[in-house]
């Protein structure tokens, strides 16, 4: 197959992980008063109805400010949190039905990287003990054969093996991150979730760890679900982008499109802001005005308030999805078949005076004997 | 055909319990493939090579369960043969709708939804080479009366299938239907025996210029060429295997059938105005 056989082949694959509609809504606790009264209590919609999907070998990164829900969603995606609503699905069969069997294969086949590699390690703890306990703790590899499985993760990660006995504190910030990786690749996953894995990085480092998660992905065949609120990461390393803001997404797609044209005024936003890796980040505010408090998100569309392009209607109707001619799902009411009821009307099937002359049909030809 | 020229492939025969199923099933596993049989009956052939697996073919996931456990015992699937079909023979009165709509659920939905499991699957396990094999009729282009439901769904399956060919080619499937005219299949089905009368079947073979009617293993040996390495850039096409039938008016109405090809015409007895259709039809 040529190349682009391959990579046709590659998104067709049954998604190694996908979200359907899922959502985590927060109740908020009510005063005595208005649970008296029994008044509705106050709802933060952390996640709303967001579907996406990883597949296999490939790197879906989510992208939001603070607020948007991103980190939430990673949290559902581990079963750190159970959904409010919706499915989470690994290769294609729902977590929540699968029973024991698939919360073993859920936590063998994805883990976490989380952002602050100073405080998931333990600092007492030399770097070859953190990756031997797990090796320990999840029976995945016999006492004996744990030494040269902890040196083999190092070498993976671009340690000298002699570095297993070190501890966290004589480790650099990419050092303590790339110990979170090994860790995570400890128990052989298909998936990690990074969750702003390089955002306390220096730009340098990040740079050197992306490319570690690159080589890492074409040698052991990783899927990715990249957590950040940095465009210009996913730039680097995702396939597909999805932009979250206040718990909903407002634009996914395939990255070059994404990245070349995109559709959603916010995406444009935080694409014109994004700095490029190796320049200094952008201290200004990606986006003008403020994230609205999520627990009474503005009405219609929720991005109304700091839309550049808003129209009335944006105030009042909360646009629906649909694909643009670049490929991207996109909720925006500037895009025809965002705004519910005014798609252009199925037009009845004409009618005219004369009958069937509407279509002409080739005149049947005589003669025939069938 | 060399026997092992499909050692190492694993292929999925819908409806290979009874008729050219079945053929079609035995000539593949002869040539050395590892053969999965879906079909409402099991399938009779008692062999080490041969996974018979009950089911309908037009059900939600019963193609992807079949395709399963064939994995789990010989690995992915990268063959598969649409040979289930549903062919009640009725005119527009005599067929009930729900009669009507059971023969699309098999023959078009049912077709649709093997493929779909079979593709998926493919992509999922990272082949790069693989075979799909539908089995129309000459009647889905010459039909005859009372046989609407089936000639028009194998029609459906002829147009899947060029629309498969141009959607899979890229990804190393190709898509081909094998078409067969009239072909005896006394003695290979107990599901659908063959209920010809002779004076039918004596028609039926005068219409056909190699002067016999098809058997099984024509249809299964044609089936097996475009499953073959060989047959790697044959996409989209409809072969029919009918003995000529297809290609014209071999006999006019009102010619004697007993007449040879160079006899000239005389008047007599007539035949049927009959068709290249396959009034006993193939599958389960």
């Amino acid at each position: 197959m040529t190349a682009l056989a391959t990579e046709l082949a590659a998104t067709m694959r049954t998604p190694l992980l996908e979200t359907r509609g899922l959502s985590k809504h927060y109740a908020l606790q009510r005063s005595t008063r208005a649970w008296l009264r029994r008044e509705p209590g106050e709802v933060l919609r952390a996640v709303d109805d967001v579907s996406l999907a990883v597949l296999p070998g490939r790197t879906l990164g989510v992208v939001g400010e603070t607020g948007s829900g991103k980190s939430t969603l990673g949290r559902l995606v581990l079963r750190l949190e159970r959904p409010s609503a919706g499915q989470v699905l690994l290769d294609g069969q729902d977590v929540a039905s699968g029973g024991g069997a698939m919360s073993h294969r859920l936590r063998r086949d994805v883990q976490v990287v989380l952002q602050d590699p100073y405080t998931s390690l333990n600092p007492h703890e030399t770097v070859g003990g953190a990756l031997a306990e797990v090796l320990k703790v999840t029976g995945s590899v016999p006492a004996a054969g744990r030494p040269a499985r902890v040196a083999e993760l190092l070498d993976q990660v671009g340690f000298p093996s002699g570095w297993a006995g070190r501890k966290p504190g004589q480790l650099s910030g990419g050092g303590r991150q790339r110990v979170s990786i090994a860790r995570a690749l400890a128990v052989g996953p298909r998936l990690l979730v990074a969750d702003e894995p390089v955002s306390a990085l220096d730009v340098s480092v990040q740079a050197q760890v992306l490319n570690l998660f690159q080589r890492l992905q074409s040698e052991l065949g990783l899927a990715y679900l990249f957590i950040t609120h940095d465009l210009a990461v996913l730039e680097r390393i995702a396939d597909d982008v999805a932009v979250l803001y206040l718990g909903k997404v407002v634009e996914q797609g395939p990255a070059e499109a994404l990245f070349a044209s995109p559709a959603h005024p916010y995406t444009q936003a935080l694409l014109a802001a994004a700095p490029k890796l190796g320049r200094r980040r952008s201290t200004t505010s990606a986006v003008a005005g403020e994230l609205p408090n999520p627990i009474t998100p503005p009405s219609g569309c929720t991005f109304h308030p700091r839309c550049p392009a808003a129209m009335a209607v944006c105030r009042e109707v909360v646009p629906l999805t649909t694909t643009t001619a670049t490929g991207q799902r996109v909720a925006c009411h500037l895009y025809p078949g965002s705004t519910p009821g005014t798609e252009p009307p199925v037009r009845p099937p004409s009618t005219p005076a004369s009958g069937a002359a509407a279509v002409s049909h080739p005149a049947p030809s005589p003669g025939g004997t069938r | 055909m060399a026997a092992g020229a499909l050692e190492g492939s694993v292929a999925l025969v819908t409806g290979g319990a009874n008729g050219l199923g079945r053929a079609i099933v035995a000539a593949l596993a002869d040539s050395g493939a590892k053969v999965g049989v879906l079909d409402l009956a099991p399938c009779p052939l008692d062999r080490p090579d041969v996974l018979s697996v009950v089911g309908d073919v037009a059900a939600d996931g019963a193609v992807d369960g079949a395709l399963a456990a064939l994995e789990e015992r010989w690995g992915p699937a990268s063959i598969l043969v649409n040979d289930a079909a549903d062919y009640p023979t009725a005119g527009l009165l005599e067929m009930e709708p729900a009669a009507w709509r059971h023969v699309f659920d098999v023959n078009v939905t049912g077709l649709f939804l093997a493929c779909r499991a079979f593709v998926q699957r493919y992509v999922d396990a990272g082949l790069t080479s693989g075979r799909i094999v539908s089995i129309s009729t000459g009647s889905a282009r010459s039909p005859r009366p009372r046989g609407a439901a089936y000639a028009s769904s194998k029609a459906a399956v002829e147009t899947i299938s060029a629309t498969l060919a141009m959607e899979l080619g890229p990804l190393g499937i190709t898509s081909n239907v094998v078409a067969p005219g009239y072909i005896d299949v006394r003695g290979a089905s107990e599901a659908n025996p063959d209920r010809a009368s002779d004076e039918l079947r004596a028609s039926l073979t005068a219409s056909i210029p190699t002067g016999r009617a098809g058997l099984p293993a024509d249809i299964a040996n044609a089936v097996r060429f475009l499953c073959l390495p060989e047959s790697d850039h044959v996409n989209a096409a409809v072969l029919a295997v009918d003995g000529g039938s297809g290609a014209g008016r071999f006999r006019m109405p009102g010619e004697l059938t007993t007449s040879g090809p160079s006899a000239p015409p005389t008047t007599g007895s007539s035949a049927l105005p009959h068709s290249a259709g396959d009034p006993v039809g193939a599958g389960a």
